[in-house]
């Protein structure tokens, strides 16, 4: 799969990984390369605009933590967020469904 | 080590066209994140310089970055601008609306005729225009879940431009009332238009100057295509939008064949200026309905709004993407997809 095909769904991505609790950014890309078994290999910087798309449209809020003498920036979902996140799952299942059984009869 | 990430930032701070107070977000989250990832590299054992390099490469490039950034802060822009004009040509038309009540004892500044018409007919350009922008900008990317872009965004851009610029005379006009003994119900909206106008009318300029990092004006789909595509994702979300959706195709076809000079009137895509006239002559028999109902009909101003919308349609249906392509965009169109 292209980049340009993951980045169209960085945002789903983005909430699914918040979803399982609050992350900085560095951990939150770790987390989408450890939880692909390293397929999404994308840029680390290109999580950052997502997470500020996110959170103008209310879906993550964010705050800064200090931990190990280091502050950093950390973002959690809202309530807004965990609907999405819901609705997001189940639009996202119909989809692969739907294609998997197109693939299947191939 | 020091430089080459100082170097980094700069250029990503110097690419970045957001507010100062999110430029330095940015900046801060990225210089957390680049020193964690050297650190990682350094952990793997890479030699101090190889780490930054490394690091660097991992991140991606500042130009990239800052670009996604600027397209997120230029939909922001936007969307907060049409809100915002759509709000102000509200209130001016509930302004318009409460000074023709038959009660109101105040004379109209400069004078009723000039107050008419910037009030009541200039107003429906800006109102039009406002309404195109918010629906470009806001509708259209909620219904079908896509962020604005391409060509979308820049007749988004040049609506809010106008919608902005053809404000201005309403905002003046709106002003010059306020001292004139009408009523505090009279006022308050035509308060709302003064003060609000200036402040939407820069944002909507700021907003259509950034237009273009979103997209060419060649590169995407025209208002009309949008309108239908958001019919599409409509009668997708929800059972009963699929029925009329279908019920409205079908109707369509049906009376495309069986009465094409007929429906020419109405097919704004295939015959624009025909469809324009059938709009004209609508909103002129709209505007005179409630004298139709008293029995007073006023059929100069039935015609003056008749003529003035279809002259509207001329000077700026091209521009706003209501007429289709025009052959300079046709031709870009084709540069465009030769270059990429």
């Amino acid at each position: 799969m292209s980049q340009d095909a993951v980045r169209g769904h960085l945002d789903g991505l983005v909430l699914a990984v918040l979803a399982s609790g609050p992350a900085h950014g560095y951990a939150l890309i770790e987390l989408l390369r450890e939880r692909s078994g390293g397929f999404f290999e994308l840029p680390e910087g290109s999580v950052y605009p997502a997470l500020h798309r996110l959170e103008r449209a209310g879906l993550v809020e964010s705050g800064w933590s200090e931990a190990g003498g280091r502050r950093r920036r950390v973002y959690d979902l809202t309530a807004r967020g965990r609907r999405a996140v819901t609705q997001r799952r189940r639009e996202w299942r119909s989809f692969a469904a739907a294609v998997d059984a197109i693939w299947q009869g191939v | 080590m020091r430089n080459a990430v100082t170097k980094y930032l700069g250029e990503l701070n110097s690419a970045l066209q957001v507010s100062a107070w999110r430029q330095r977000r940015i900046v801060a989250e990225v210089s957390d994140h680049l020193l964690e990832l050297i650190a990682d590299e350094q952990e793997r054992g890479a030699d101090p310089a190889s780490a930054v390099e490394r690091a660097m490469e991992r991140f991606g490039v500042p130009a990239e970055l800052a670009a996604e950034f600027n397209a997120d802060a230029a939909r922001h822009g936007m969307n907060r601008a049409s809100w915002a004009l759509a709000g102000c040509a509200t209130a001016a038309f509930a302004a318009a609306g409460l000074s023709l009540h038959p009660g109101t004892t105040a004379r109209p500044w400069p004078s009723g005729s000039a107050f008419s018409i910037v009030m009541q007919l200039w107003v429906q350009v800006p109102v039009t225009c406002g309404a195109i922008a918010l629906f470009l900008a806001v509708v259209a990317p909620w219904l079908r879940g896509t962020p604005l872009a391409k060509r979308p965004a820049v007749l988004a851009g040049r609506s809010l431009a106008l919608a902005s610029v053809l404000l201005l005379p309403v905002g003046v006009v709106a002003a010059g009332n306020l001292a004139t003994g009408m009523s505090f119900a009279e006022r308050l909206p035509l308060a709302v238009v003064a003060v609000g106008t200036p402040v939407a009318a820069i944002w909507g300029l700021y907003a259509a100057s950034r237009a273009s990092w979103l997209g060419h004006r060649a590169d995407g789909e025209d208002v009309l295509d949008v309108i239908a595509a958001v019919g599409a994702a409509l009668a997708d979300r929800w059972v009963l939008a699929g029925r009329v959706h279908r019920l409205a195709g079908d109707t369509w076809q049906t009376a495309r064949t069986r009465a094409p000079w007929l429906t020419s009137w109405l097919d704004l895509r295939r015959h624009p200026w025909r469809a324009a006239a059938t709009t004209s002559v609508a909103a002129g028999l709209a505007l005179t309905a409630p004298d139709l109902l008293v029995g007073d009909p006023d059929f100069l101003a039935a015609a003056i709004e008749a003529l003035a919308v279809y002259a509207c349609f001329a000077a700026l249906g091209g521009l706003l993407g209501l007429r289709g392509e025009r052959p300079s965009d046709m031709r870009t169109r084709v540069e465009v997809a030769t270059t990429t």
